[in-house]
């Protein structure tokens, strides 16, 4: 499982969240502040990637929460040698693998975080999501007054960005 | 910033969609300032740029399938690292999604290409650093996964940086290209490799503001100009820059030059004298040829150059008279033994840290500079001419260029520019410049120009010695010797070139001798073409009959047919063609040449 989990990961957070929505992000506010800002290009930008985050969004909850059965070393038990173990020790002993792991990669309380960030990214989303959609785009000084909503949002994805990257690569036995 | 071109090797920024577009490359330049030169999709204008950049996938795409090309990403490194402009810095992406394409248009990417190990950025490292043409490539990851986990793997493999996708700035950049890249000067000649190298340790010296640098190199290698490169790239840029020269300075005056003198140190001392480090404070202090200095002032020194301390003495004063300054010293010395050499204090040498001493190359290990210097010196000796003569500007001949690009050049950059500002002025008529017209050092040594000395002098591969008159050009021609059957099997198909090549030498030759004996009448003020009195200063025969003059243009331009055509749209050798065929328009009674 780990091996979905991870091409996973790679696809929504390595090349989406940070390789491209962040870049575009960054791109929009640029143009923006430019004297003459391009105005296709910025619609451009809130046609088709801005809305990709709500396509996305869910997609990262779902990549949080799978990833403690998915990284787990518990799933060793399935596979040869440790699935041929009586099941009565398997039932046993994946449970304290499990849970000293657990313990060990305080993977809990990197989730909690993780899943901290990506709230606080979404929220802020959707209110500039709210705000951006009642300006129309040629109106380049109504969207120029959200910059700095815009600045942070980015900071708080790239903060989400950096704590999904920081969670375990693959499964972990030692 | 001097100007850069820097190579991005990543799967989402090197391709391009279907419109003709990558809209991550485009957003891409724009936040951090890069010009798009790839040319494969519309660039959207930057301001400003801080470097032209080239964009490569690094994979291919085929039957709805990506795969990595190593042998096309690193051909594509090579293509732009031959020669000049070359990369200045290449940005590896370490992870690229393979595999059949999505729905999306993305390569779904298999699971494995998570791993470090089998990461495709690591295999183009790999080979890098396996190929000696290639290593030298400045290289920076740039990359969105975890440094921790391919850190140990890239630092065995002179990787300078790693940056991370997401903290790319306009200014981060800046400083990767400053610090890692190779990059021009605008105020030293030069785009060789070994050259830029050194400008490169020079600058990332420089950056640290307070060091003692010592540059170790052949004189009349530019260490001067280094120096002052160091300290223009430096913090201390703008402060006062002083330079000492020890020179052949007796003992006495390179002690009161360096640190000055108080009022009664000795009989002329009429009043006090700050020396030069006192003068380079929060500056520069460039000691020239610190090799010679004497033992008493190497002992004083000491003090100066420990970075601790940082004291200068006058003479006269009391101990307690020691001055605490703030700077950086450059010292500069052509003696490349010096740590072995018994008259110099070890303890000195360690405080100048030899150990990482800055070389600077020698002439000879940069021959692909020298088209680039020999424009310079050219510029540079008219402007002093001022053009009194309404000669500027001059070329130099491509033959005269290989000449020079093969000449054994001890005297290194000095040499190079007394031999071009010599010429100049020896034949200030001329407007093109032979070999012939060059005074070439001794030793002359006859090596194949390297790629990039033959792309900047605009010349094929080298020939035999041609850098005499033309009378010498074409006896070489005649005693062409071609050696036995199997030798001559071996040049069939190269004699075309050859001819052709000394009927481009051999003309151009001709062509300076008929500008420069040019008389200029009220009618004609460019002068009028004299045939006979410049075959005869071509031929270096005072005694050439003029029929004999006319033969030899018609010889000269006809040796090779499809020279001729070209020769022919010059407005020069065609008059003087028209004029030799009119003198004798009979056929022209010259050698047959072939192989003998």
């Amino acid at each position: 499982m780990a091996p979905d989990w991870e091409r996973r990961r790679t696809a929504l957070n390595h090349a989406w969240l940070k390789n491209e929505f962040t870049r575009h992000l960054r791109a929009f506010v640029a143009r923006l502040e430019a004297p003459t800002p391009d105005l296709a290009r910025l619609e451009e930008f809130l046609a088709e990637d801005w809305p990709k985050w709500a396509a996305n969004g869910p997609r990262l909850e779902g990549l949080l929460a799978s990833a403690e059965s998915a990284l787990s070393p518990r799933q060793l038990f399935d596979w040869p040698p440790l699935s041929r173990c009586r099941p009565e020790t398997k039932a046993w002993l994946s449970g304290i693998v499990h849970a000293s792991w657990l313990a060990r990669t305080s993977l809990r309380q990197r989730l909690a975080r993780v899943s901290t960030s990506f709230a606080d990214a979404d929220r802020r989303y959707h209110a500039l999501d709210a705000r951006l959609s009642s300006i129309r785009t040629c109106d380049v000084e109504l969207l120029r007054s959200e910059t700095s909503s815009l600045r942070e949002f980015d900071a708080a994805v790239t903060r989400l960005s950096d704590r999904i990257r920081e969670l375990p690569h693959g499964i972990q036995v030692v | 910033m001097p100007s850069a071109r820097i190579l991005v090797i990543d799967d989402q920024l090197g391709g391009v969609g279907k419109e003709g577009r990558n809209r991550l490359r485009e957003d891409l330049c724009l936040t951090v300032g890069l010009r798009d030169v790839t040319g494969d999709a519309t660039a959207e204008s930057v301001d400003n740029p801080i470097a032209e950049s080239v964009f490569c996938r690094g994979q291919s795409l085929e039957g709805g399938y990506v795969r990595n090309d190593l042998a096309g990403t690193l051909e594509a490194i090579h293509k732009g690292w031959q020669r000049w402009p070359r990369w200045a810095l290449v940005l590896l992406d370490m992870q690229f999604r393979t595999g059949a394409l999505g729905a999306d248009g993305e390569p779904e990417g298999y699971a494995s290409e998570g791993s470090p190990d089998t990461y495709f950025g690591m295999a183009i490292l790999e080979e890098l650093w396996r190929d000696p043409e290639l290593r030298d490539v400045p290289v920076a990851i740039l990359s969105s996964m975890s440094r921790a986990q391919i850190e140990g793997r890239f630092a065995d493999h002179g990787v300078f940086d790693f940056v991370d996708k997401n903290e790319l700035t306009r200014q981060r950049l800046e400083h990767l290209i400053l610090d890692y890249g190779l990059i021009e000067s605008d105020t030293i000649i030069g785009h060789s490799v070994p050259f830029l190298k050194c400008l490169r340790e020079a600058r990332q010296r420089a950056k640290i503001g307070n060091d003692n640098i010592l540059l170790l190199g052949e004189t009349g290698t530019g260490k001067e100009l280094l120096a002052h490169y160091v300290h223009d790239c430096s913090p201390r840029r703008g402060r006062a820059y002083v330079t000492v020269y020890t020179q052949g300075v007796p003992e006495t005056l390179v002690d009161d030059r360096l640190f000055g003198h108080e009022k009664g140190a000795y009989t002329d001392a009429s009043a006090a004298q700050p020396g030069a480090a006192e003068e380079a404070d929060q500056g520069t202090l460039f000691i020239d040829e610190f090799g010679d200095l004497p033992a008493s002032i190497q002992s004083k020194l000491l003090r100066l150059l420990d970075k601790n301390l940082r004291e200068s003495q006058r003479m006269g004063s009391r101990a307690e008279g020691m001055r605490k300054l703030d700077l950086q010293v450059v010292l500069a010395t052509n003696r490349l033994g010096i740590l072995e050499s018994e008259d110099f204090r070890k303890d000195l040498l360690f405080r100048v840290r030899i150990a990482d001493a800055i070389r600077v190359p020698a002439l000879r290990e940069r021959r692909e500079d020298i088209p680039l210097l020999v424009e310079h010196f050219i510029r540079k000796a008219e402007r002093a001419f001022e053009d009194s003569l309404g000669t500027n500007p001059r070329t130099v001949s491509p033959e005269a260029i290989n000449a020079l690009c093969g000449a054994d050049w001890s005297s290194n950059v000095r040499g190079l520019e007394q031999t071009i500002e010599s010429a100049v002025y020896r034949f200030p008529k001329l407007r093109v410049l032979s070999a012939g017209h060059l005074r070439l050092p001794e030793g002359r040594v006859r090596t194949t120009a390297t790629p990039g000395v033959q792309q900047a002098a605009g010349v094929g591969p080298t020939l035999p010695s041609t850098s005499g008159s033309l009378s010498e050009l074409l006896q070489e021609l005649d005693a062409f010797d071609f050696g036995d059957a199997v030798g001559r099997r071996r040049w069939v198909g190269k004699l075309p070139h050859v001819y052709a090549t000394f009927a481009s030498t051999a003309a151009s030759l001709l062509r300076a001798a008929l500008i420069a004996t040019r008389k200029p009448t009220p009618q004609n003020p460019e002068g009028e073409l004299k045939v006979h009195p410049a075959v005869k200063l071509a031929m270096g025969d005072e005694r050439l009959s003029a029929s004999t003059a006319a033969d030899v243009i018609k010889r000269v331009v006809s040796i090779d047919p499809m020279v001729k055509r070209q020769l022919m749209t010059d407005p020069i050798l065609r008059e003087a063609f028209e004029i030799a065929v009119r003198l004798r328009p009979t056929k022209s009674p010259a050698k047959k040449h072939g192989a003998r």
